[in-house]
């Protein structure tokens, strides 16, 4: 296993595709470098969780757990196995004495690590960039959210790959737009169908949120349902629930599945 | 002693195409060549003895286990496949040590049996070269080294030797019968005949999905007794030697060709035409330079056996 991890790290790395991973990585840094610029270097500072804080806090969510951790995992995880059967390589993984469920997890534990990593990388750049917003919780927040962001998404568009193989990448946009973004919206039993929900629940309560007293009931009226549902110990059995569950299936599908290793009668 | 393929009524369709059909056979270890034109089923053949694709009828048996999903069985099996499919950013030592390791063995292992593998197939003075950078025949000897690095019962090799420039290609089909000797059994995949006869006598023809023939080339030869053979006569008048010929009981038919000085015969009895032709060239004052059968060699009966439509 440890082998193929190695193998995977280094295809991801030396691949064309981190290059396009780097640009999507960058440009939530580019962003708030253009704004801190234009804000005159304005920005909030730790311990003052103000409305700039809470706003530049959210920004950094949607940009990470809520969209970036989507495509990064989507560009990665959609493909796991295609760029194996692409370069015709995947012969040798399949062809060896180890169980082709070691190869998925292999290939998917490899995936998520670099993914988790790079992403986590820009993170770190974009919160110094905003002066720390939140301070340490908020980061502690964004960073558990990104962790598993990557880690859920990936298992996610794994699966998607190898039920949809030609198709892996616009069912999957069309996955992370509906049900990621519109489904994990609606205040419904829809949401909790939904990573993107508890990956929400999960920052907010790790972010240890103070909310004044007066705003506390509209919060939980309001608020609450989109980004508060479930508990941290829920909202973590949820995520490893649905990315155990997902691994299990495209494990089971790649177990049965004759895969098109060669060419030709 | 366990045979080391088993096919029992083995058939594959992909959706109206039919792969392999209605296949019986039993191979015993040692070193087989199989054989037949690009699409004939080898590859679809060798897909379901390396587990990758499931029968759709009948039944396959390697080293007497089914390969379907058989890790255990694979690490018994050395693959050598026929398309140049490498991680380029890998070294060749990189590649053969990554499947060393693949195959469950440790660092130290790993790194020992990749580079004995490479010295065996000669690919050691550039094993630390990226593979982005080897030419086909040292692609082709790195393939051949992964599928060795973990000493397997049974190799599968195909067409290992495509690509392979002519002195490669001979050290190539030296280790491959090597190997034979050694006690380990060889599958060998290709359409070039007389590579395979120079590495094995024993064979199996594959077209349309079918086994046309399986055993030794004179087995089969022998088996084939009522196909015609045809006798190549290389002499000064060959137009002038065919009626001498044409009219006795043992022949089937003549053709000449002036050009090369070429006279084809078609016999069912080559023995007594070959008795008969000494005296022949005697009386008709006709000097015969060559003769000699080309239903010996594989290509013979393989374009007997497909220009049959066995």
């Amino acid at each position: 296993m440890s082998a193929l991890f190695a193998l995977s790290l280094r295809q991801m790395l030396g691949g064309k595709k981190i290059w396009v991973l780097a640009v999507f990585l960058s440009l939530p840094i580019l962003l708030l470098s253009a704004v801190l610029l234009a804000a005159g270097f304005d920005f909030p500072v730790e311990e003052d969780f103000d409305v700039e804080a809470a706003a530049l806090s959210m920004f950094l969510y949607l940009m990470y757990p809520q969209s970036l951790c989507i495509l990064a995992s989507l560009l990665y995880g959609a493909s796991l196995l295609a760029g194996e059967i692409e370069d015709k390589t995947l012969v040798y993984l399949f062809t060896r004495s180890i169980p082709r469920w070691q190869v998925l997890v292999g290939k998917y534990l490899a995936t998520a690590t670099v993914l988790t990593v790079m992403t986590l990388l820009s993170l770190s750049v974009s919160f110094l960039v905003c002066k720390t917003p939140g301070g340490a919780d908020t980061y502690f927040a964004l960073t558990s959210a990104v962790a598993l962001a990557c880690f859920t998404y990936t298992a996610i568009f794994c699966l998607l790959g190898l039920l949809v193989p030609r198709r892996a990448l616009p069912v999957g946009v069309i996955y992370a737009v509906v049900v990621e973004g519109l489904l994990s919206a609606v205040p419904a039993l829809v949401n909790e169908l939904t990573s993107s929900f508890y990956l929400r629940s999960l920052a907010w309560h790790l972010a240890g949120i103070e909310l004044p007293e007066d705003a506390q009931e509209d919060f939980q009226n309001e608020v609450a349902p989109f980004v508060a549902g479930a508990d941290p110990s829920t909202a973590l059995t949820a995520l490893g629930i649905i990315t155990v569950s997902t691994l299990l299936v495209s494990a089971i599908l790649i177990h049965r599945r004759q895969w098109p290793l060669n060419e030709g009668v | 002693m366990t045979a080391l393929l088993e096919c029992r009524a083995l058939t594959k369709i992909y959706g109206v195409v039919i792969g392999v059909n209605d296949l019986t056979l039993t191979l015993e270890p040692g070193v087989h060549g199989v054989l037949g034109p690009n699409g004939a089923g080898k590859s679809t053949l060798i897909k379901l003895l390396m587990g990758q694709l499931l029968p759709t009828e009948g039944e396959v048996r390697v080293l007497g286990e089914t390969p379907w999903n058989n890790p255990k069985l694979a690490g018994r099996i050395g693959y050598c496949p026929e398309h140049d499919a490498f991680w380029k950013f890998l070294t060749g030592q990189q590649f053969v040590e990554t499947l060393a390791k693949l195959s469950g063995m440790n660092g130290r292992e790993a790194r020992e049996a990749a580079a004995a593998a490479l010295d065996r197939v000669g690919a050691s003075d550039y094993q630390h070269r990226p593979i982005s950078t080897y030419s086909k025949g040292m692609r082709q000897r790195t393939k051949l080294a992964q599928a060795l690095v973990h000493n397997p019962d049974l190799l599968v090799l195909d067409e290992p030797l495509s690509g392979t420039d002519p002195v490669g290609r001979h050290e190539l089909m030296d280790l491959i019968q090597e190997l034979g000797t050694e006690g380990k059994s060889v599958l060998v995949s290709s359409h070039v005949m007389h590579e395979v006869q120079a590495m094995t006598r024993r064979f199996l023809l594959i077209y349309g999905g079918r086994v046309l023939a399986a055993g030794d080339v004179q087995e089969i030869r022998r088996l084939l007794y009522e196909i015609p053979h045809r006798i190549r006569i290389l002499c000064d008048r060959p137009r002038e030697l065919a009626p001498h010929l044409a009219g006795r009981p043992a022949v089937d038919g003549v053709q000449t060709d002036d050009d090369r000085g070429e006279l084809w015969v078609t016999t069912r009895e080559p023995r007594e035409l070959f008795a008969a032709l000494p005296e022949l060239s005697s009386t008709t004052g006709i000097a015969i330079r060559e003769m000699g059968s080309e239903d010996e060699s594989l290509d013979a009966v393989f374009e007997y056996l497909v220009g049959e439509g066995i």
